[in-house]
């Protein structure tokens, strides 16, 4: 009981009066998204440490807010050729499409320091309304010394959540049906902190 | 084309068992995580309770795979639960999955009964 109660209380001191931003892009290391498509040839693993937005929490849950942003060429799934393909026109068509992008529209209480986050995920053009759990953490003040954190606040916020590739307009060619699956699994666990990250 | 059946048989046998082998000597049960920073994995270990998952710990966990000749400075055994093998994949790793390995074995076993049955085909002609 205690142990829930001081979780309760850590996840409400994520939140300010007027609402708490947590950036998001500080460094590489804060971002850890993966991707993979389990195939008969070998689980397909892909890895991006790139992404930026920001994660807004209120005391009034349902109007915070997310917004994610994260470059296709920095997806690497450890063959460039195949980052090669992935980038082509007959994938997710980085040149003409260099983003994928998640941004909220609706944020729920799902409790125990979850929450319902309703959303428009765009990918190679198209948009897609997606509701995905988020879990969030608060990292404590001593913690983000030691492991040396970027002056500010920070929280770790994690989800996963499965994305159809033919929903999104890529369709998967002939040639590689045995290679590659129409869904892939993503995993986002990733770091915010309230100082804003320095542009580049 | 007697040696087309004997070649035939010969690669029906040998490619499932040299995978076989190849998995049994050099390869190892792991769980592929994404790994977090070594001072983020300390932070993690902070709220960690015993009982817990020990994977997360150190990364995003991927799932359960064999992997084939591992390099082994990327296998961690965590000190929470010794019995347990992760296996680090790091952005542009791409380590040789024992499943690789079987599905090539398995389309050379076909082609290998093919090319018996060829041989087989002449033969008896």
């Amino acid at each position: 009981m205690l142990k829930v109660t001081v979780a309760l209380a850590a996840i409400f001191a994520l939140i300010q009066d007027d609402g708490t931003t947590y950036y998001v892009g500080h460094s590489p290391k804060f971002v850890n998204i993966t991707f993979q498509s389990d195939m008969d040839l070998e689980v397909i693993v892909g890895v991006s440490n790139k992404a930026s937005g920001e994660i807004v929490l209120k005391r009034k849950i349902e109007e915070s807010s997310v917004s994610l942003t994260v470059p296709v060429d920095s997806l690497k799934t450890g063959i460039d050729m195949r980052d090669e393909h992935l980038r082509n026109e007959m994938w997710l068509d980085a040149k003409n499409y260099p983003d994928i992008t998640f941004k909220s529209k609706k944020v729920k209480d799902a409790g125990k320091g979850t929450y319902e986050v309703t959303g428009d995920l765009t990918l190679h053009g198209v948009t897609k309304e997606i509701t995905v759990t988020v879990a969030s953490k608060e990292i404590l003040a001593d913690q983000a010394k030691a492991a040396k954190f970027p002056a500010g606040q920070w929280g770790k916020f994690t989800t996963e959540f499965d994305v159809k590739l033919s929903d999104y307009g890529v369709k998967v060619p002939e040639m590689s049906a045995t290679k590659v699956n129409d869904t892939w699994k993503v995993k986002i666990a990733i770091y915010g902190g309230t100082g804003k990250p320095e542009k580049k | 084309m007697k040696f087309a059946l004997w070649a035939g048989l010969g690669i029906l046998i040998a490619a499932p068992a040299s995978a076989g082998a190849i998995s049994a000597l050099w390869g190892r049960e792991v769980v592929l995580i994404v790994p977090e920073a070594p001072e983020l994995v300390s932070l993690n270990r902070t709220d960690w309770v015993k009982g817990q998952p020990v994977a997360p710990l150190y990364g995003t966990p991927v799932g359960s795979m064999r992997i084939v000749f591992p390099d082994a400075a990327k296998t961690i055994v965590p000190e929470e639960d010794p019995s347990l093998t992760l296996y680090k994949n790091e952005r542009g790793d791409h380590p040789l999955q024992a499943r690789t390995l079987w599905f090539f074995a398995r389309w050379l076993a076909l082609a290998g009964l093919a090319l018996a049955a060829v041989g087989a085909g002449f033969s008896i002609n």
